[in-house]
């Protein structure tokens, strides 16, 4: 039985499995006829800015742990036309969806504080077609490429700031609307808003570090 | 075992046209002789499944059997093709740990016997389209096994898993090989050898003769680092569609809708990702990924 096999490598298993993908299962008919079709990524208008292999975790909240989401490659991915940034995981070898979200100004990054080689933030994930709020960790080989991502990510979220609110500016009757409505003046308050909380937070987050630093010594 | 929506379950049985179908079916599937009469039907709803059960009668209306059951998907049904997978195998050996894996990304440790069957759907998308596989996960454990054998009535094709460092496990798979094909016959069944990311196995390699001399496929896998855990649903998608060049492609990453997150909300994220940036990674120790 089986006494040509090519010897493969296989991690820290000398002797080889059979064959890698030999196929030794039974002829059976098809139960169904499948046509080729197209098929869209959906990334098509968009350009990735950043592409690196990781692991990505997700926060159980009821368990207060977290668990593992997938395996694979994550993208920041900038639209052509619209300049919307969004970052999507695929697991690899099933290409299937782990992560899918707006980066949005609003977000910030911050490292994982027993663990230098991965970072954390909140997001409205639609991975599913269906948004939930979703706390992400993310894990790479090394502590750059956590540093370049982190880094990454932070200029993206500060990059989609409301400028493009100026967009419209040299439109002069852009700007009188914008004024007439009520609602749209609130917004940019809530926006403003936003920004001076986000030092505020910057200022917590020093402080937190701290803490936690100090336990994770001891470990 | 959870009784629920009974009324419902009823309601579908009393459906005459229906039920003599299924009488009908059940019986071709069973090769019973047609002499024999089953009457009885009544249904319950057992978590994701619908349990139909039969009593058999004789010519002579003698009741020769006690209830024989058997189980179908609740599961509603999709607009793409779906195939009914069993996953067979011994307690312990990874069952619920490899389908779980595929459903979430996460990897379980914490060891809770299946009872009965827990039926998942798992899509795939592949160059000839979005494909569903119905996992019927069954019980390993004899005392959990509930309808056994009952579950594998149209079964499509079917994983037959060992645990690589438990050697009774692999010792076992001629035993559910032989009850999965007394059901099914000719169907695509791929025999896993579950966690060979352990170190010191008690089945190597090579002592893996079982799928040779019943034309199984076979692969290595471990849930837990991932190591060729797509391979028997590849395969077994490939047989069931007839293409040995099918392969899985990236699945429609959809334009996420534009959220407004207010002050409130965000304050709320800010302490949650504070409280959560303290605890550890679940497999912190293992560096390597991918």
């Amino acid at each position: 039985m089986a006494s040509k096999e090519p010897e493969h490598e296989h991690r820290e298993d000398q002797e080889a499995p059979a064959a890698e993908d030999e196929d030794t299962g039974a002829q059976v008919a098809p139960i169904v006829k499948l046509e080729e079709v197209a098929v869209s990524t959906g990334e098509e208008n968009e350009d990735p800015i950043l592409d690196l292999k990781s692991k990505l975790y997700r926060f159980d909240k009821e368990g207060n742990q977290w668990k593992e989401r997938g395996a694979g490659t994550v993208k920041l991915l900038k639209h052509k036309e619209t300049g919307k940034v969004r970052l999507v995981m695929r697991q690899s070898k099933t290409l299937k969806i782990c992560a899918n979200h707006l980066v949005l100004p609003t977000m910030t990054v911050q490292e994982h504080a027993g663990n230098d080689k991965s970072c954390l933030w909140h997001a409205s994930d639609y991975a599913d077609g269906e948004l939930k709020d979703e706390l992400f960790c993310i894990r790479f080989a090394s502590v750059e490429i956590c540093k370049t991502f982190m880094q990454m990510f932070q200029e993206v979220a500060e990059s989609q700031k409301p400028k493009e609110e100026n967009k419209d500016a040299s439109d002069a009757a852009g700007q009188l609307e914008k004024l007439s409505f009520q609602e749209k003046a609130g917004e940019e308050k809530a926006v403003a808003k936003k920004e001076e909380k986000e030092t505020k937070v910057d200022t917590e987050k020093a402080d937190t570090e701290k803490k936690d630093g100090e336990p994770a010594s001891s470990t | 075992m959870i009784r629920r929506s009974i009324r419902d379950e009823e309601r579908w049985v009393s459906n005459r046209i229906q039920r003599q179908r299924e009488l009908r079916h059940f019986k071709a599937e069973l090769r019973l002789p047609k002499s024999l009469t089953l009457i009885n039907p009544s249904a319950i709803a057992v978590s994701q499944i619908t349990l139909l059960r039969f009593a058999l009668l004789s010519p002579n209306k003698r009741k020769i059997c006690r209830f024989i059951s058997i189980a179908l998907p609740n599961q509603q049904t999709v607009d793409y093709p779906s195939f009914k997978l069993v996953i067979v195998g011994d307690g312990g050996t990874g069952k619920t740990t490899f389908v779980k894996r595929h459903l979430t990304g996460e990897f379980e440790k914490k060891y809770e016997p299946t009872i009965g069957v827990e039926v998942h759907p798992l899509d795939f998308f592949t160059n000839c389209g979005k494909i569903r596989f119905y996992c019927w996960d069954t019980a390993g454990q004899e005392k959990f096994g509930g309808l056994r054998d009952g579950y594998y009535i149209h079964g499509q094709c079917a994983i037959i898993m060992f645990d690589v460092t438990a050697r009774l496990t692999y010792k076992n798979v001629p035993t559910w090989h032989r009850d999965l094909c007394r059901v099914c016959e000719n169907i695509p069944i791929v025999l896993c050898g579950n966690k060979v990311d352990v170190k010191n196995r008690q089945v190597k390699a090579k002592q893996v003769t079982f799928h040779r001399k019943k034309n199984l496929q076979y692969y290595e896998i471990s849930a837990k680092s991932n190591y060729n855990f797509e391979k028997p649903f590849l395969y077994l998608a490939r047989k069931l569609a007839g293409d040995p060049n099918l392969h899985f492609v990236e699945s429609p990453a959809l334009a996420p809708p534009e959220v407004h997150i207010d002050l409130a909300a965000q304050q709320q994220h800010e302490a949650e990702l504070a409280a959560a940036a303290s605890q550890p990674l679940p497999d912190d120790d293992d560096d390597a990924f991918e």
